[in-house]
């Protein structure tokens, strides 16, 4: 049974309305526009400061962590384990595909993704419906700063912010001085084993590569993750050997005492997760990259 | 019989041309002694599998195209490649280490073997229809749960999942075990060769013929179901070779069987072997999965020798 609409209240909701469309900034004084660029070049701008933000990946999770937006985290996607703490949010499924309805049950005013990670099609969907989704490049040792400052200006964060974007910078810069005069080694980081997946320059593992004094055997591919023939490897002699867990299959390199890597033992398990994700702890992944790099140069003859 | 056995003589001269450029192509700069090495072991081992996974395939669809009577079947209908992709698939997203991985796709491969048997085989008669159906039913089963298993898997494990769906020889076991395999399976298949010539003519008239076409019917899926098992183990499940290597032996040699297997096992060989020669060299040092560069070339060329047959 339809029910007729008293014609007060009727007025009083259309003047509400009209208040709100008309009226100057209705909300507290405190709260001003806040607008921050994305991976894409074009600019996101929140109407105020966002309170409900769900993360589409484990780094951007770290990186409102470590600007202690934590309180205004609304859900994230699964592996969201750093800091610990971060287990406690709601999940909304796996990072390479989120479950859209449990992401918008948890009605959030932002939701922040990574370009080369989050699906596009579920961003594409989430910006039809009218949720602001803001886009990390995550993709240069130097994006990493940038997107603390964006994060920490769009969840009104920006002076904890800006403290962990200085506190990454002066890190950053300070390795990258102290490895600027090393004697350059030839090195190779395996992401996979079988096919053989490596990095390039253009990964940001190639970057950080670059940066401790390692000349990367694979070069400028034409991709970041390239799949790799074994026996350009064995040409090209490395001296260092990379890889993260898991590692599978990693010591079979050992069979060949020929490259310089074996004979020196510098064939490098790197720390978990920290070189892989493009978030604030990337520099203890550089820095373990680095003393990786150290090891193998006074094991060389 | 000149036509079938100069066409062999090409294919056995393709094979070892392919050999020799398996052997001999991928650059060379270094000292000897490193090159030696490269070629004995990354280089021989990976052309022998190719060799062996290609003529188990081609063995294979052949056979399975004389059990079906049906020109479109390929030896992975048999639901024998969906039990090693998953036994694989799921090897690859515990971590374990590759030589888990041949062992999961061993296992899955004789699961679904064992499967197939004991369905088909049950309460009636064993027509070959039901042995097939089943052996059909299974796969699309599996291939629903690959299918789960790669929407599942995270980013890193993808790839490697993918390569080995699409073949891969990069990390192919020892050849060994699929070279011994292939010798035995050709020697056990040859006899059956005029059998298949009568069976290929249809049920009835083989068994007027006094072939016994229920044992028949039980070998040749043996054989065919092993030699797929060891191909899919050897090399992951790449495609197409399988449907195409029979019908290349066709058109070159002709229907009789006791040609057409042997031009079969060696079309399928130096398809795999040209497959894989590519996908190592093309854009090296960057590496293709054998699978796709084969269907590339693969299905090109037998609609251009398919065409210059029907002109002849």
């Amino acid at each position: 049974m339809p029910v007729k609409p008293e014609p007060f209240l009727s007025a009083l909701i259309a003047s509400v309305f009209c208040f709100l469309l008309l009226a100057p900034a209705p909300r507290p004084l405190l709260a001003a526009p806040v607008c921050a660029s994305m991976a894409d070049e074009t600019r996101l701008c929140l109407e105020r400061p966002a309170e409900r933000v769900v993360s589409l990946t484990p780094h951007l999770t770290e990186m409102l962590h470590a600007i202690g937006a934590q309180d205004r985290i609304a859900g994230v996607v699964e592996h969201s384990d750093y800091p610990p703490e971060a287990a406690r949010h709601p999940l909304v499924g796996p990072f390479h595909a989120p479950d859209l309805e449990r992401l918008l049950s948890l009605r959030p005013d932002l939701v922040v993704s990574w370009r080369t990670g989050s699906p596009a099609a579920l961003i594409e969907r989430l910006r039809k419906l009218g949720l602001p989704v803001w886009i990390a490049r995550s993709e240069r040792l130097d994006d990493i700063p940038a997107e603390l400052r964006a994060l920490g200006g769009l969840t009104g964060q920006d002076s904890a912010a800006g403290q962990a974007a200085r506190d990454y910078e002066s890190a950053l810069s300070g390795l990258r001085a102290e490895y600027a005069n090393r004697r350059p080694l030839r090195g190779f980081y395996e992401i996979w084993a079988h096919p053989l997946i490596t990095v390039s320059d253009r990964h940001f593992i190639g970057e950080a590569m670059h940066l401790c004094g390692i000349e990367n055997i694979v070069g400028s591919a034409s991709s970041a993750t390239p799949t790799w023939n074994e026996e350009a490897v064995i040409r090209a002699r490395p001296e260092l050997l990379l890889t993260s867990p898991p590692a599978r299959d990693f010591q079979r390199w050992r069979r060949w005492p020929e490259l310089p890597a074996v004979r020196n033992d510098a064939l490098f398990i790197l720390p978990p997760d920290v070189l892989m994700r493009p978030g604030p702890r990337l520099i203890e992944g550089v820095r373990a990259l680095c003393s990786s790099a150290d090891r193998a140069r006074s094991a060389r003859p | 019989m000149t036509r079938a056995a100069g066409a062999l003589l090409t294919l056995i001269l393709l094979v070892l041309g392919l050999f020799a450029l398996g052997l001999w192509l991928g650059g060379s700069s270094l000292e000897a002694d490193i090159e030696r090495r490269i070629v004995l072991e990354l280089r021989l081992p990976r052309v022998l599998a190719a060799f062996a996974a290609g003529g188990l395939l081609g063995l294979a669809g052949a056979l399975i195209q004389v059990l079906t009577r049906n020109p479109l079947a390929d030896p992975y209908i048999l639901g024998i490649s969906g039990g090693a992709a998953s036994g694989a698939l799921l090897a690859i997203l515990a971590g374990l280490p590759l030589l888990f991985q041949h062992l999961g796709a061993a296992a899955g491969a004789l699961t679904a073997l064992l499967l197939v048997m004991a369905l088909a085989h049950g309460a009636g008669a064993w027509t070959h229809h039901r042995l097939l159906l089943t052996g059909v039913a299974l796969a699309a089963t599996l291939g629903a749960f690959i299918t789960l298993l790669l929407a599942l898997a995270p980013e890193t494990a993808l790839r490697g999942m993918l390569f080995w769906l699409m073949g891969d020889l990069s990390g192919a076991p020892a050849p060994w075990f699929a070279l011994a395999g292939l010798t035995l399976l050709t020697l056990l298949t040859l006899p059956w060769a005029r059998d298949l010539n009568i069976l290929a003519r249809g049920e009835t008239s083989a068994a007027a013929l006094g072939v016994s076409v229920k044992s028949l019917r039980w070998t040749v899926y043996l054989l065919a179901a092993t030699a797929t098992a060891l191909a899919v183990i050897t090399a992951g499940s790449i495609g197409f070779v399988g449907l195409l290597a029979p019908h290349l032996a066709r058109l070159l040699i002709g229907a009789d069987h006791r040609y057409t297997l042997p031009g079969a096992i060696l079309s399928g060989a130096s398809l795999v072997m040209l497959a894989d020669l590519l996908a190592r060299t093309l854009i090296a040092p960057q590496q293709l999965p054998a699978g796709a560069v084969l269907a590339l070339i693969g299905a090109p060329l037998f609609l251009i020798l398919m065409q210059r047959g029907a002109r002849a």
